[in-house]
């Protein structure tokens, strides 16, 4: 059955459908690429805000939607943190370990703390892969028409930080039970 | 890779987050707003830089007084200004009739025959992928061209559809290829979420393409199981782009051990149908009554009918019905005319199997299966053309009207079990990292990415001749800049 009617829903649908996707992907983009809850929620809404003001000059022909979104998000991110950087810095985030307050240390407990703990020391760009990949879920294509990387150059880097990391990651682990 | 320890650490967004943002989103303006085209910067400078050049060496010429070729020249900007989409009225009217993209048919305000340039000859245009070309296309002459100079051109914009302006591709398929066309779409979903399968019921699929006045939301590509009739391309309001996209073909088999059977499309249908002709009087029907083979071919042996494949209500099942049922069924003249006169009727006989137990149901693995089959001689498996491949040294297949099936008969289109994918679209542009260009590059993947989908069952991709011409085809169309 066709629950498409009118043209003005099949766009309705369409939204509805591309929102549900792509909400919650750029919401994880943004958490995993700065390491932490904070401000999140207000860098998805701008980045939404963004693209349905600039929807009008959204070309279907020449990029997907999700590439599209994701070039705004990333844009989007790095004005944060082009303005934060003087006074927080992600590296910050290497020291939260011996930051004393109750909260900090809650922080550092949490995955996502850990994980922006451990990419700290990261280049950028290896960085933003992680949040592409792991946070938006995307696949190796759009990340290397996001990133101008070759297709197999993002397998590659992706494989070898992932191995990286994972060594990392149990070993903190291993080590913080002891 | 071991990476579940990234992936455990996404989180969904509250709910009140997201219904909150929405909202706010949708308060700013309409969801459907029309969509405003603005002139790409570079586009514009050329188109400037041109217009400012010609009015110079006109300005120039009539100071220096004109050489002969003066008419001649001053066209020359306003041919450069339609080969770069700034066309006038008339000159996209002149695009139409030349058609410079691919096997393309469709306006149906097209030009007056007389008009039509003689070197345009559309069969030729086409890549010789496209060797049946419906004869209609196949003159270079567009039909439906009597009453072509009373109607207007449409301009080339309104080739997208609402959906399509706003999100992506709308693909349209009709109920014989959507299980194919979602199967699709669900493997792009994960990377992209552009392309929306909407499923066409009725027999509108078409009209969803090719019409100005379509209601139903439009449609940027359509999924066709057979090609385009002549009628159609008629009628068609925007030039179009046909592109192969693949083969359906199911195979019948005993063991091996038992040998082929040699059978006619009718008498396949005569076996497995729930409704057959009345022999002394075809245009009535009644409930199958066949048990053996011999019943209703005397030269076939004494044998039980007995089939044994996917189950009728699955999508594997209906696809089987449909190319083990319809060709046999179109040779009675009485009921192929049902298609056009009454096509629920049409359906009712020719894609229904019988129910009476002489198909069984089957969802054992393809092991299972051949083992049944070397237990009961008189038993028909019905598999894919992949399925049987991999299992051919075990079975026999079944000859269907002299044609044994293979990739090779079924890409000739000579095997009666199969038929072929079509996609038609409005789009007149062509790059393989587009949205378009996705969606295209999965329905032409040489090896299916997604074997598992029920929808791809019976699939048949097209060999590597048949792609390279789909490709030519699509890089006639303009490229992306």
């Amino acid at each position: 059955m066709d629950e498409l009617s009118t043209g003005e829903l099949s766009t309705r649908v369409a939204w509805d459908a591309l929102y549900a996707d792509l909400a919650p992907r750029v919401y994880n983009y943004f958490r995993y690429r700065l390491g932490s809850d904070t401000d999140v929620e207000d860098l998805t809404s701008r980045t939404f805000e963004k693209a349905w003001r600039s929807r009008a000059h959204y070309r279907h022909d020449i990029a997907g939607f999700s590439t599209w979104l994701f070039k705004i998000a990333q844009n989007v991110g790095a004005d944060y943190r082009a303005a934060r950087r003087s006074h927080l810095p992600l590296e910050a985030a290497r020291d939260v370990a011996v930051d004393g307050t109750p909260e900090r240390h809650a922080e550092l407990r949490s995955d996502l703390a850990r994980l922006a703990a451990l990419t700290a020391s990261l280049p950028a760009r290896e960085r933003e892969l992680i949040a592409l990949k792991y946070g938006a879920s995307l696949n190796n294509r759009l990340i290397a028409e996001l990133t101008g990387l070759s297709e197999s150059n993002v397998g590659t880097i992706l494989h070898r930080l992932v191995k990286t990391l994972r060594t990392r990651w149990y070993g903190d682990v291993s080590s913080s039970d002891e | 890779m071991n990476d579940d320890f990234l992936h455990r650490l996404r989180k969904a967004p509250p709910p009140e987050f997201l219904d909150g943002l929405k909202a706010r989103l949708e308060r700013q303006s309409p969801l459907a707003a029309t969509r405003t085209r603005r002139l790409p910067f570079s586009r514009g400078l050329i188109i400037g830089l041109l217009l400012g050049g010609a009015a110079f060496a006109v300005t120039s010429l009539s100071v220096n007084r004109a050489p002969a070729s003066f008419t001649d020249f001053l066209k020359a900007p306003a041919q450069l200004l339609a080969r770069m989409g700034g066309s006038s009225q008339s000159e996209k009217s002149q695009q139409r009739r030349v058609v410079p993209w691919g096997p393309v048919w469709g306006p149906k305000h097209a030009v007056p025959a007389e008009e039509t340039p003689s070197g345009t000859d559309f069969a030729a245009a086409a890549p010789a992928a496209v060797t049946n070309t419906p004869s209609t296309a196949a003159t270079g002459r567009l039909p439906g061209t009597e009453r072509a100079s009373t109607q207007t051109p449409l301009p080339a914009t309104q080739s997208a559809s609402l959906a399509s302006r706003f999100f992506g591709f709308t693909v349209v398929a009709p109920p014989a290829t959507y299980p194919h066309a979602q199967a699709v779409s669900q493997h792009l979903a994960k990377g992209i979420g552009g392309m929306k399968v909407s499923l066409d019921t009725g027999r509108d699929t078409v009209s969803r393409l090719c019409s100005t006045d379509d209601k139903s939301g439009g449609a940027d590509l359509i999924e066709l199981p057979g090609r385009m009739t002549p009628s159609e391309l008629r009628n068609c309001d925007f030039i179009i782009t046909e592109l192969k996209v693949g083969r359906q073909a199911v195979v019948t088999a005993r063991s091996k051990l038992y040998g082929s059977m040699t059978l006619s499309a009718r008498a396949l249908f005569l076996a497995l149908a729930r409704q057959v002709p009345v022999p002394s009087d075809p245009s009535l029907f009644m409930d199958n009554p066949y048990t053996t083979w011999n019943q209703i071919d005397n030269t076939l042996p004494d044998d039980r009918i007995h089939f044994f494949g996917p189950g009728i209500g699955l999508v594997q099942g209906k696809l089987a019905a449909v190319l083990l049922l319809e060709v046999g069924c179109n040779t009675y003249p009485q009921i192929a005319d049902l298609r056009t006169t009454d096509p629920a009727r049409y359906d009712e006989i020719c894609l229904n199997i019988r129910a009476d137990g002489a198909y069984e149901d089957g969802a054992e693995s393809s092991g299972a299966t051949v083992e049944r089959l070397v237990r009961e001689p008189t038993l028909l498996g019905v598999f894919s053309l992949s399925e049987f491949d991999s299992l051919k040294d075990r079975l026999a297949e079944s000859v269907i009207n002299g044609v044994q099936p293979s990739p090779e008969t079924v890409a000739a289109g000579t095997y009666p079990n199969s038929r072929t994918l079509y996609l038609y679209t409005k789009q007149n542009s062509y790059a393989p990292n587009t949205l378009f260009g996705m969606i295209i590059n999965a329905y032409l993947a040489p090896v299916t990415p997604y074997p598992y989908a029920p929808g791809d069952w019976g699939f048949v991709p097209l060999d590597a001749t048949e792609r390279a011409d789909v490709e030519a085809i699509l890089h006639r169309l303009h490229p992306k800049f």
